[in-house]
């Protein structure tokens, strides 16, 4: 299963899919990827940052959804303090 | 006894003024989502976001490297572009330190717009460290540090250490 969480006053926001299942066309997988699709690019125009995810990995920088990621953490718009 | 359709208007007008005297005094949370207008979480929101928040932190770094921030108060992440160069993070609110070979040469200051809980500045801190390390140094606001080295003393650990597990 992959997922996609977006960090805000709740904790983090999680929706999951399962990409293999969307890649084989089945409509209710291919369904949540459009969803979590719409959830990044919404995060994206309020100036939040993606990043994929891997155990063992550092963070990558993502700029484009990616339904075969397992993890995805957007993280909202920072600035200096 | 009879109402005028003036009284009923004037009933109307009455529940229309009250209905918009309560969105001014008491705004409905929906509303001023759509408005955009940002919403101060409560006291308990905050509570069950924390612990969201410490359940993801655990989850990312690992059972011991969690218990390791617990113990110490920060995270230290790895610059993924100097060599000899790492990023001290409070796991509560603070100013990140950049420890060079072992000496603070500055402190660095990188807030979230919007309010998060504090594992999840952790997290913001470590992925963007991780993986955009030029536009975080860009972003933060650079404060210096004083020169001394930055060494735990011994009792640190062991004090904290002996303490019962909260989990």
């Amino acid at each position: 299963m992959s997922v996609l969480r977006v960090l805000s006053h709740l904790g983090d926001s999680a929706i999951s899919w399962d990409a293999e299942r969307a890649a084989t066309g089945d409509d209710e997988a291919l369904a949540a990827v459009q969803e979590a699709e719409r959830i990044f690019a919404t995060e994206r125009v309020r100036g939040a940052t993606a990043f994929r995810t891997a155990p063992g990995h550092p963070a990558e920088r993502i700029e484009q959804f990616d339904a075969a990621a397992r993890e995805i953490i957007m993280v909202p718009r920072v600035a200096g303090g | 006894m009879t109402i005028s359709a003036s009284e009923i208007i004037l009933i109307l007008i009455a529940i229309f003024v009250a209905g918009g005297l309560f969105c001014v005094v008491r705004p409905p949370e929906r509303l001023l989502r759509r408005l955009g207008v940002p919403i101060e979480p409560t006291r308990e929101d905050r509570q069950l976001a924390e612990g969201r928040a410490r359940v993801l932190l655990r989850q990312l770094l690992g059972d011991e490297e969690f218990e390791r921030i617990v113990r110490r108060g920060y995270l230290e992440v790895a610059s993924p572009s100097i060599p000899g160069r790492c990023y001290r993070v409070p796991y509560f609110q603070g100013m990140v330190d950049v420890i060079e070979n072992g000496i603070s040469t500055m402190r660095l200051c990188v807030v979230p717009t919007r309010w998060i809980p504090d594992p999840d500045v952790v997290i913001m801190h470590k992925l963007l460290i991780e993986g955009d390390e030029a536009r975080y140094l860009r972003v933060a606001n650079r404060f210096p540090a004083g020169s001394s080295r930055l060494i735990v003393p011994p009792w640190w650990e062991v004090g904290r250490s002996q303490e019962p597990d909260p989990t």
